[in-house]
């Protein structure tokens, strides 16, 4: 069997390798539930190594892989979605409201928090995220995570520019509103449609 | 003309986004610069915009994850044998519609039963009976059919009540005891003289 990997994947992995990290996190972001983050992963892989035949040299390979990848969530989060509908989930905190009469979190649980900033606002962070549309999500995790500019995140989910500045700014607006006991500094401001 | 604040504060999102233009952008910079209401909105917006972009990217990473997907690119590239998929574009009914569906082998399944039975049924025919005679209908068949039945029942049933008995028939050993009995005798020996004519033995 022949392991030596061909041209068109070595060439496939240089471009890719660089934008893993950025990706894998975006992708965490987007998705609705985290345990479908490697079929995201995977899934977005082969589709986009499939299709690199009609990847042309010079063009955006990132905004490429990110369209893919944005697709491949979106598809994920519309069948999480439907399985929701007919399933009953309990968050971190209401699985802690649960706990014995000692009040005490399961042993489980705690092991689980061993990130510092979890137990600050990640929680909070997340149900702001989830608070949004998956359009709107997407936009404002291109831009705040990927540094996307307006017109990459157009051409990146097909969408019209004035979309794009439209969705970010409302994006914005409801995170400001759910997170707004966390940063009193900035209140929110209503957005404008001009 | 110096933008007002109003005006100022809607491009707050586009000018710390880097997306006004150079002219526009310039202007946002000269108002904060004289305005210290307007540039304390900015500074805190764009506070915010970087709390919560290091917010967004403080997840857990799995290096695992990337190697998993590209030690499936190495499966990729290999031939794989070619398998019958199904067509998920195509539209194909379901419930009792499916039974509607065109489907070649199931039509000719069907076909093949219809000629198996025709050939039965053609070979199961009786050559030689008047009724299975080519050309005839079915009822043309079935109206002769009868007639060769009412034909036997005359044979057997009528005609010895239409016939005389012949002279010195019923012999004196033996009598028929109704009509068929007589018709027996005449049809096997002519008279009862035949019956006793075949021997003791017969005891029909």
């Amino acid at each position: 069997m022949d392991a030596t990997p061909s041209s068109k994947q070595t060439r496939f992995l240089e471009l890719l390798r660089p934008l893993e990290r950025g990706l894998e996190t975006y992708a965490r972001r987007l998705l609705w539930d985290p345990q479908d983050l490697p079929d995201a992963v995977q899934a977005s892989v082969l589709h986009a190594y499939a299709a690199f035949d009609r990847y042309r040299e010079g063009t955006c390979f990132r905004a490429w892989i990110y369209t893919i990848l944005t697709r491949e969530v979106f598809a994920l989060n519309r069948r999480h979605a439907r399985r929701a509908a007919h399933e009953f989930h309990l968050g971190i905190e209401a699985l802690e409201a649960l706990a014995g009469p000692d009040g005490g979190a399961e042993p489980g649980l705690a092991a689980l928090e061993t990130n510092p900033w979890e137990e600050t606002i990640e929680p909070d962070l997340v149900r702001a995220l989830h608070r949004l549309s998956d359009l709107e999500r997407a936009v404002l995790l291109l831009r705040a995570l990927s540094g996307f500019r307006y017109r990459e995140i157009s051409e990146a989910l097909g969408i019209p520019l004035g979309s794009v500045m439209g969705d970010l700014a409302r994006a914005r607006q409801k995170m400001r509103a759910a997170l707004a006991h966390r940063s009193p500094g900035v209140a929110p401001m209503r957005w404008r449609s001009s | 003309m110096k933008p007002a604040c109003d005006q100022v504060l809607a491009w707050r999102e586009a000018y710390l986004d880097s997306e006004l233009d150079a002219r526009t952008a310039l202007e946002v910079q000269q108002h904060l610069a004289s305005c210290p209401s307007c540039a304390a909105r900015f500074a805190a917006e764009s506070r915010w915009q970087q709390g919560l972009t290091q917010a967004l990217g403080q997840t857990p990473l799995d290096p695992a994850l990337w190697r998993r997907a590209e030690l499936e690119l190495a499966d990729a590239d290999r031939p794989r044998p070619v398998t019958r998929t199904r067509d998920r574009t195509r539209h194909e009914p379901t419930g009792w519609r499916f039974w509607l569906w065109p489907s070649p082998h199931a039509h000719l399944g069907l076909a093949a039963v219809w000629i198996a039975l025709l050939v039965v049924h053609t070979l199961d025919r009786d050559p030689v009976s008047p009724a299975a005679r080519p050309g005839r209908t079915a009822s043309a068949q079935v109206m002769v059919a009868l007639r060769d039945q009412q034909r036997l029942a005359d044979e057997l049933l009528e005609r010895p009540a239409i016939e005389p008995a012949p002279a010195g028939y019923p012999p004196q050993s033996r009598k028929p005891s109704s009509a068929g009995d007589e018709h027996v005798h005449k049809v096997l020996g002519g008279g009862g003289a035949g019956l006793e004519r075949q021997g003791p033995n017969f005891t029909c």
